[in-house]
């Protein structure tokens, strides 16, 4: 663990959440303090199988830990007690939620179905009203314990964010979505009191869309996924992102099958907040490709401007 | 004599038309090379055996079969049938909103149009329309056979991605063994 250093006093940011935890202030203002000169190092487990073996991977490897511990809420067992020891241990949490599309129950092929009528999902008293409230209180249940325990998460609730791409959420209307986002936000904080959430938006490979952009009002971070070969550290896809979010917004890159290198990113290049190297891309051959390799992997996190979990200040 | 000599000009005939087919298939794999964005690097065939993909592995035996069960599209083109550009205009225009009419679309195209560039990319829209039609196991079995036409083509990696990599439904999911959300099921709980 490094040295403290994640207190939000004399920070000059806040999460969005008028309420939000002590701790969801002091990682915030963390992530606002290093974004533009260091990149945190971040890996999605493998929720439906073996989770511990992606972080295991850079143990052995490298001899330290992701900044960064990617979950889904799409597997509920052990997502949260997962997410709370990694926080006990120095880490951070960043979940999503492969949720199925109201009023189908959450599995994988669900989340790329289809709401018949999008503008229901936020109308009292319809189904998939009711469905989508059934989803975010199962959510909120798993959020408050982290809130409990005081972790904070960077939530991505909605992720790879396309026009008309594969995820439910991606299949309405520029207005629609941001109608889905803000309800999803207010229901959350006000209605279930969460208020340890970094409420993160992630668009898709098309790029990031001004018109599904709910505004800083809404948002903590603002990010982008891309599964590109070749061209790290993908310096378009930055700033096409940067182009909607803006200058100030940090921008995570929450989803990559390759680890941009951090000597290409840095000073202006391509300055991403974090990565998120996909689960298992960081040492099997998916889709035929190598994305990472072990020496790749050992320069990431051998530069300089990477932080690793044992390079984290005190955020509690 | 003239059963023989029409038995021979059917042999050569169907000969012919096996070898002109053969060489089809193996353009088509060549032009899925060259990716219909530019942006893809020539690959390997993908890994399907990979450990990371069981459902792959699973379904990679059933694939053949659900392929064939699949309706043939007509072999018969009337004479103004739209051309392959046009067809490719009102996929995209559709963006899979109407899966009956995209599936259609994509496969009668495929079949008049199979050694195209574009074909990878219809392949993408047929298995997009057969998820959205719910058949399942269908576009598993469609997403499969495009590793093996189309390797280091982005729609196939796109297809691979989304379809390949995550088990469409699993044990470990909140919802597994129901089909709404609010239907009594296997309780859902956390840790």
């Amino acid at each position: 663990m490094g040295s403290s250093g994640g207190s939000s006093s004399g920070c000059n940011t806040a999460p969005i959440d008028p309420s939000a935890t002590q701790q969801a202030k002091n990682l915030l203002c963390y992530l606002y303090s290093v974004y533009g000169s260091k990149v945190l190092s971040g890996q999605q487990e493998t929720s439906w199988s073996n989770p511990q073996a992606d972080i295991d991977y850079y143990v052995s490897t490298v001899g330290k830990h992701p900044a960064i511990l990617g979950g889904d809420y799409l597997y509920p067992n052990g997502t949260t007690s997962r997410a709370q020891a990694y926080w006990a241990a120095g880490g951070i949490s960043m979940m999503r939620y492969h949720m199925g599309a109201p009023p189908l129950s959450d599995t994988y092929d669900n989340s790329k179905g289809t709401v018949a009528n999008f503008d229901e999902l936020t109308k009292p008293g319809t189904a998939v009203n009711s469905s989508l409230n059934s989803k975010l209180d199962y959510l909120a249940v798993e959020l408050e314990k982290l809130q409990d325990a005081n972790v904070p998460v960077i939530l991505v609730i909605y992720h790879e964010v396309d026009k008309y791409a594969w995820f439910w959420w991606s299949k309405g209307t520029g207005p629609q979505f941001i109608t889905l986002w803000k309800y999803t936000v207010d229901y959350m904080i006000k209605t279930k009191g969460i208020h340890n959430v970094l409420w993160t938006l992630g668009f898709g490979h098309d790029g990031a869309l001004s018109d599904y952009n709910p505004g800083k009002s809404y948002l903590d971070l603002g990010g982008i996924d891309q599964y590109d070969k070749g061209s790290q550290p993908f310096v378009n896809l930055y700033t096409g992102t940067k182009s909607v979010f803006g200058s100030t917004l940090p921008i995570p890159l929450h989803e990559t099958g390759t680890i941009p290198q951090p000597k290409d990113m840095f000073p202006d290049k391509a300055p991403w907040l974090l990565w998120n190297v996909w689960a298992t891309y960081q040492n099997t051959d998916a889709e035929g490709y190598t994305w990472n390799t072990p020496d790749t992997i050992k320069t990431a996190y051998a530069d300089s401007h990477t932080v690793t979990r044992e390079a984290l200040p005190n955020l509690k | 004599m003239r059963r023989q000599i029409l038995g021979t000009v059917a042999f050569l005939a169907l000969t012919a038309t096996l070898l002109l087919e053969l060489r089809g298939r193996a353009d088509v794999r060549k032009s899925a090379r060259v990716d219909p964005k530019g942006a893809a690097p020539i690959d390997p065939v993908p890994a399907l055996a990979s450990p990371t993909t069981p459902v792959a592995l699973r379904l990679l035996n059933e694939a053949p079969k659900l392929i064939e069960a699949r309706p043939a599209a007509s072999p018969l083109v009337a004479p103004s049938a739209p051309s392959e550009s046009n067809l490719m205009a009102e996929l995209r225009d559709l963006r899979a909103t109407e899966p009956t009419r995209t599936l259609e679309l994509a496969r009668a195209a495929n079949q008049r149009f199979s050694r195209s560039p574009d074909a990878p990319e219809r392949s993408w829209y047929i298995v997009r329309a057969l998820l959205d039609l719910d058949r399942r196991d269908e576009a598993r079995a469609e997403a499969l056979q495009m590793q093996r036409d189309y390797p280091g083509s982005t729609w196939s990696e796109d297809i691979y991605r989304h379809v390949l990599v995550n088990p469409g439904t699993h044990p470990a999911e909140r919802g597994y063994g129901t089909t709404y959300e609010l239907e009594r099921g296997p309780a859902a709980t956390g840790n």
